[in-house]
């Protein structure tokens, strides 16, 4: 019977180290800006994402989002949004039927994020933590 | 006047393409996007209720299609344009194609939105989306309410300013503008040759002025608005006392004067209609996903004693269970007792044949109640919205109408009236954005 038990014990211990090895890790988003924007908090994340702040200390802003169902998107609306896809999707919806905006721009990757914000002035994104390089211009790092 | 709105609305046109090009040209970011509902209604009744409900069935009370493009340039300045496709509201055969917002906004800061074109009034909470079905439960908007004024949309300004707190979002918006519309009235017996019977579309000149307060937090909103409106008539002055005709002095036997052709002291005028709306509505997000609902509008004329002087609200219930939203509401309006008395008193009031041309008067009479345009009626409805995706969404409704004295929104057949009528309407639709 005890032999049982450590038999058992050892396969779960397996499978975790297992399922670490396999699954990818899943670090949370930065938020990164176009060189030149100062940092800033979760609150303003959110502003930012559902249309109600459109400049930083004058400075005018153009927020990107991944594609829809993305995982880092989901993640990302997740941490700093407190929103699943349907419940933003469904906020832009009303916003834009409106009269009062339409969503952030989408890309499909984050290298192509990384680019546009690169190359756009104001703009602003997010990537994976483990994507951080010395030359982006991280705004916010935790929550 | 009908060359007048053509030229406005094609001067409008041609300023809202330039923009569009000039916007293009600065590769402004550009989105287009649509919205409809296919939607069926029938009753249990062989009369028409709510212009196109009857036993046989319409598929033009709450079928729309529309689409919008949405213009913006990263230094604030944005375009949009929204042309829709639905029930004509010039006559109730028709469908017809509009352009309902053609405006221009500029963000120039977070805290300030300014709009100028083609808008739409921001008098209840769900008048600027009411065409987009998926962005709302209900099968359809609680007619009660969401008939304040024949049109929602004006040519004009607007102007948001907004606060925000850690937990509060606070809008006040102020708009001034003009508008063009048709008010409905239906009239069981005419006054030929100025009101012929059946649906009649009165054509008025609407200036409209307002303010909006609104409160957003993560679980509730709350909105307060007064707007004034005047509504002049196309054809002139607008009677706004019927005065009563006794046959002899001191007798209550009569009649009320609503024919200027007929004996009597004279009908009173006034240049235009002096309309004061006020509004209040809240969503109040509840524990376990349930949702109340409730909004009211009063709609007061100064100085006419009319039937469309009215109180009017809604109260619904609603709870997100996976894909579904069921709801409950309860609707209702009443003219005010002075307007409701006076359809009631002109409604009854019949002269015994003996009378010479009693006929005639008499149909001047129902003629008279149904111009003075009353309402008094209930609704309880029970429906539920189910969710195909983020986008899409059927929705299936029973709603049960009782009328009491009179209510405009029937079309009564000839010799009977609206009020006292129970209806039976079923609804089902399917709402689709992208």
């Amino acid at each position: 019977m005890q032999y049982f038990e450590e038999q058992n014990l050892r396969l779960l211990i397996l499978i975790i180290v297992l399922l670490l090895i396999i699954l990818p890790a899943v670090a949370d988003p930065l938020i990164i800006g176009h060189a030149g924007l100062p940092t800033i908090d979760q609150p303003t994340v959110q502003r930012i994402y559902t249309g109600k702040v459109v400049e930083i200390q004058g400075i005018r802003i153009t927020p990107i989002n991944l594609a829809a169902g993305h995982h880092l998107r989901q993640r990302f609306l997740q941490l700093y949004l407190q929103q699943d896809e349907d419940q933003y999707a469904a906020y832009w919806i009303v916003r834009r039927y409106v009269g009062k905006g339409k969503p952030p721009k989408d890309v499909n990757s984050t290298a192509e994020m990384r680019r546009f914000i690169a190359e756009t002035p104001g703009a602003i994104g997010y990537v994976d933590a483990d994507e951080v390089t010395s030359e982006l211009n991280i705004l916010l790092k935790n929550r | 006047m009908i060359a007048h709105i053509q030229h406005h609305c094609l001067g409008l046109l041609l300023v809202t393409f330039g923009l569009l090009v000039v916007s293009l040209t600065a590769l402004a970011d550009v989105k287009l996007s649509g919205f409809g509902t296919l939607g069926g209604a029938i009753s249990d009744q062989d009369f028409i209720y709510q212009r196109f409900i009857d036993n046989s069935g319409t598929l033009y009370r709450d079928s729309v299609i529309g689409v919008q493009l949405d213009v913006t340039h990263q230094n604030g300045w944005g375009l949009t344009l929204q042309a829709k496709a639905g029930a004509s509201t010039h006559n109730d055969t028709d469908w017809e194609a509009v352009l309902n917002w053609a405006f221009l906004s500029w963000r120039p800061a977070n805290d300030w939105l300014l709009r100028a074109g083609r808008l739409r009034l921001p008098l209840m909470l769900h008048s600027a989306n009411s065409d987009v079905g998926v962005t709302f439960p209900f099968a359809r908007l609680p007619t009660e309410l969401y008939s304040l004024l024949p049109t929602v949309d004006m040519n004009g300004l607007s102007v948001a300013k907004t606060w925000l707190t850690e937990t509060t979002e606070w809008t006040l918006e102020g708009y001034l503008g003009k508008t063009h519309a048709d008010w409905r009235y239906y009239l069981r017996d005419g006054l030929e040759p100025l009101f012929p019977s059946g649906a009649m579309f009165l054509a008025y000149d609407f200036e409209m002025i307002g303010a909006v307060l609104s409160r957003i937090s993560e679980r509730h909103t709350w909105r307060v608005g007064i707007h004034h409106t005047t509504a002049a008539w196309d054809v002139g002055p607008t009677p706004i006392r019927f005065p009563f005709v006794p046959l002899m002095p001191g007798s209550t036997l009569g009649y009320y004067k609503v024919s200027p052709e007929l004996p009597g002291p004279p009908i009173r005028y006034a240049e235009n209609y002096d309309i004061y709306l006020f509004t209040l509505g809240t969503e109040i997000r509840l524990p376990q996903q349930w949702q109340l609902t409730i909004e009211y509008g009063r709609r007061h004329f100064t100085e006419a004693v009319v039937g469309a002087d009215t109180h009017a609200g809604y109260l619904s219930l609603s709870k997100h269970i996976g894909r579904w939203t069921p709801y409950c509401y309860w609707a209702g309006i009443r003219s005010d007792n002075q307007g409701l008395n006076l359809a009631k008193a002109m409604n009854r009031n019949q002269l015994p044949a003996t009378v010479p041309g009693a006929a005639l008067i008499n149909m001047t009479q129902r003629a008279g109640a149904d111009l003075i345009d009353p309402y008094e009626q209930k609704s309880l409805a029970l429906g539920t919205a189910y969710h195909l995706s983020r986008t899409s969404s059927f929705k299936l409704e029973w709603l049960h109408t009782r009328t009491g004295a009179l209510s405009s929104f029937v079309n009564a057949p000839f010799g009977e009236d609206s009020g006292g009528r129970q209806i039976n309407v079923f609804s089902l639709s399917y709402s689709h954005t992208f």
